[in-house]
């Protein structure tokens, strides 16, 4: 690792929470605009974060405050992992771990629901792992790597062979931003039959590490995505950009669905996409010259 | 997993009414349910016998904030029929007029929260908008949006008149213009129906039995309503229950949904041939002797009973509101139910627990 | 409007042929009356009001219909919360706490003497 690597991951480590908590007031506002209400202003997420902080430290039990650490340092391991084009694979385990502390975190209250959130959040990581997972095989199948650097120097944009990956780590994505019809562990507002699920018995500063952790998921995930045209990488955000727009408005136009459905379209509709794709790619050759 | 009781209320988000079902579930299957009631009990039966009978409109409005018309109706009915009042035609019109208004701001409102239990929040928020044209009608009609006392025993307080109606008929066009578009959503949208259909079945026998009265019996097959009975102008005014086969939380909805089209004809209606002359008579005398009544409320039918003694105050006053009728439903509703469906089929009876404590 | 007046011994008796009538159970009503609580059992039948009236003394034990009519359970429970009256085997029973809570005054409907 030399200096400008350094530099580089100060920089991701900086500039991730930034642009997460920018991204999200964007989510506030344009769910507002699309409800017919005004919303509040960019910087609401900062200002929520910051009253958090300023919160009296309350924690019903020492153990999910441990774990919510470890849901964030995790998450921005993974940051910097893709930041410094690491392996992609090692990433998503890394990541599928912080999902786990989360759950871990709310089992180890007994509050009832902070337990069937657990349940729930365990379900939905059942869920979008398998298809996070054969997306970078999907893209190691492409590009013979699994490591970020070398997708960053693949000549031809993935999209064009990998369509039908990205619209199944598009499901992915809904469910890691717990949006409608997937906000099934814990929605994003409270009224849910869990209230907020695992994020129940969170409070004050704790809750504020946990909403920070969203932002730099959000970031990876959305770079992520970005990874399907990398050349010029400004066409991967945009796609990346109008994918969460895409997610917002199916928020807008869904009620919530249960587990059951979920786990049935994760497998059924995500893994099938990827596996199609990946059938098509490797045994007919389509999309190996465009 | 082991048995994990779950306490849904009495200080639920998805629920804003003080209610606790505590649910005992077996992974996400809800195997035993207990409601505990009694967060909010204010006596209003009791202070119905300290107050003098007059007073007591307003005190009945006051048993619920969202159909606070149709009680305040019920109770001068009551009085009406000990004291053999004969109510002017054009106070019947009117009175029929507002109960619509009433009944489709509850329904509204019922639609709204069942979209936000759902989490389908956009359709929560037109729901709400769409419902704002209704309480601008009341309050420019009766000067409140929500406790209206526009009813009185004898008669009504307010009239209907000329300009006033022809705005009054303005809002409503464009409240019917916002509902065409709502209505289709909740009627068809694939995630809405996914959460519903099937969801809380209500058997029809059953639900005779238990004595449920309402939307919810009316979704499990009975032709049954109070306004059958024709009071106020119903009877002229002529119309046909509302009623669904389906048994379950999708046909609940349905039948609301299109009692709201119903209720904005009647509203119609009414207004259209309302009689000339006077809207109130002059109340004389103390009531006495013994009396009953029904009427449908949003939620279903509100019974009250009532004995007067020859003096102001009256010997006892008995209201039994709708949701107190429809509790039992949810123990025959809730059991095998998955934990996801708790919040819609709870909703499903549109419980009014303020009602039904007094 | 039809009253029937009926004993109390009969009580189950009568609501029985009533709901095997298709009759619908609408709420029970409890009147202070002194030396008596006089008890109605409202119910609906063909689209008319059938109350079954009863009389007991205060002391006096009622035998609950929520065998036959779950939906009675709550009214029940509702008439032993504010008047104290005795009624057993109610299925679902409060104690007289459904509507009042641990500190609330006791049976507040009783007329004062």
């Amino acid at each position: 690792m030399n200096g400008s690597d350094i530099l580089m991951a100060l920089a991701a480590l900086a500039l991730a929470p930034l642009i997460g908590g920018i991204l999200r007031g964007l989510d506030r506002i344009l769910t507002a605009r699309m409800q017919g209400r005004i919303g509040p202003p960019l910087w609401q997420p900062f200002y929520d974060f910051i009253k958090l902080c300023a919160k009296s430290k309350k924690a019903s039990h020492r153990g999910p405050v441990v774990w919510a650490w470890a849901y964030l340092v995790l998450t921005v391991t993974a940051w910097l992992l893709f930041v410094l084009r690491q392996d992609l694979l090692i990433l998503l385990f890394i990541l599928a771990f912080a999902g786990a502390s989360l759950a871990l975190g709310a089992f180890s209250v007994r509050s009832p629901y902070a337990h069937f959130g657990a349940y729930r959040e365990l379900l939905q990581m059942l869920a979008y792992e398998p298809i996070l997972l054969l997306a970078a095989v999907a893209i190691f199948l492409k590009t013979g790597s699994f490591m970020v650097g070398d997708v960053l120097g693949f000549e031809q944009p993935l999209l064009i062979s990998l369509p039908l990956t990205l619209v199944a780590v598009l499901i992915a994505l809904g469910i890691k931003m717990r949006k409608s019809p997937f906000d099934i562990a814990a929605s994003e507002h409270a009224h849910q039959e869990l209230v907020r699920g695992v994020y129940t018995e969170y409070s004050g500063p704790t809750l504020a590490l946990i909403e920070l952790t969203h932002w730099y998921e959000l970031v990876l995930v959305l770079g992520i995505i970005s990874l399907f045209w990398v050349i010029p990488l400004w066409v991967g955000i945009i796609i990346a950009l109008s994918c969460y727009f895409l997610e917002i408005l199916i928020d807008n136009i869904t009620a919530r669905l249960r587990w059951s459905w979920m786990l049935t379209v994760g497998w059924s509709l995500g893994v099938g996409l990827i596996l199609l794709n990946i059938v098509i790619v490797e045994f007919f050759g389509l999309g190996l010259r465009l | 997993m082991p048995r994990i009781t779950f306490p849904f209320g009495p200080q639920h988000p998805v629920l804003p009414e003080a209610i606790q079902l505590q649910l005992t579930c077996e992974d996400e299957k809800v195997v035993e349910v207990t409601p505990v009631i009694g967060y909010m009990h204010r006596g209003i039966e009791k202070a119905a016998e300290g107050n003098p009978f007059v007073n007591n409109v307003f005190l009945c409005e006051r048993v619920c904030g969202i159909c606070s018309f149709m009680h305040a109706l019920t109770y001068c009915q009551l009085i009406e029929g000990l004291m053999n009042i004969n109510v002017p035609p054009r106070a019947k019109y009117l009175r029929v007029f507002w109960s619509e208004l009433s009944r489709i701001h509850s329904h509204m409102l019922w639609i709204g929260l069942l979209a936000d239990a759902l989490g389908f929040e956009s359709l929560f928020m037109q729901c709400w908008r769409a419902r704002e044209v209704i309480l601008d009608v009341l309050e420019m009609t009766t000067g409140q949006r929500v406790i209206q006392s526009s009813c009185v025993i004898g008669g009504v307080r307010r009239n209907i008149d000329g300009e006033l109606a022809k705005t009054v008929f303005n809002l409503l066009d464009e409240f019917k213009k916002q509902w065409d578009a709502i209505s289709p959503v909740v009627q068809k949208d694939y995630t809405i129906r996914a959460r519903t259909e099937g969801k809380g079945i209500l058997p029809k026998e059953q639900a005779w039995e238990l004595g449920i009265v309402g939307p919810t019996l009316r979704a499990s097959g009975w032709a049954h309503d109070c306004r059958l009975l024709g009071y106020a102008a119903y009877g002229e005014l002529g119309f046909q229950p509302v009623v669904e086969e389906g048994c379950d939380s999708y046909a609940r909805t349905l039948v609301r949904v299109r009692e709201v089209d119903q209720s904005l004809e009647l509203a119609y209606k009414a207004l259209n041939n309302l009689p000339e002359g006077e809207i109130a008579v002059k109340v004389k005398g103390f009531p006495e002797g013994e009396a009953a009544v029904c009427v449908e409320q949003p939620r279903g039918e509100l019974f009250e009973y009532a004995r007067g003694n020859g003096t102001p105050h009256l010997e006892r006053l008995k209201i039994r509101t709708p949701t107190f009728a429809n509790i039992p439903a949810l123990l025959v509703m809730l059991p095998g139910s998955e934990l996801a469906d708790v919040p819609v089929i709870t909703l499903s009876i549109d419980p009014c627990i303020a009602c039904t404590e007094r | 409007m039809r009253d029937i007046n009926i004993d109390k011994t009969e009580l189950g008796f009568r609501v029985k042929e009533l709901i095997d009538d298709k009759a619908r159970f609408i709420t029970a009503t409890c009147i202070d009356e002194g030396e008596f609580f006089e008890v109605i059992y409202h119910f609906e039948k063909d689209s008319e009001l059938v109350n079954l009236r009863t009389r007991i003394n205060k002391e006096e034990e009622l035998t609950s219909i929520s065998s036959i009519i779950l939906g009675a359970a709550l009214s029940e429970n509702e008439m032993k919360d504010f008047f104290g009256i005795k009624i057993k085997d109610i299925a679902i029973d409060f104690k007289g706490r459904m509507l009042l809570s641990e500190e609330s005054p006791v049976t507040p409907l009783l007329k004062l003497k």
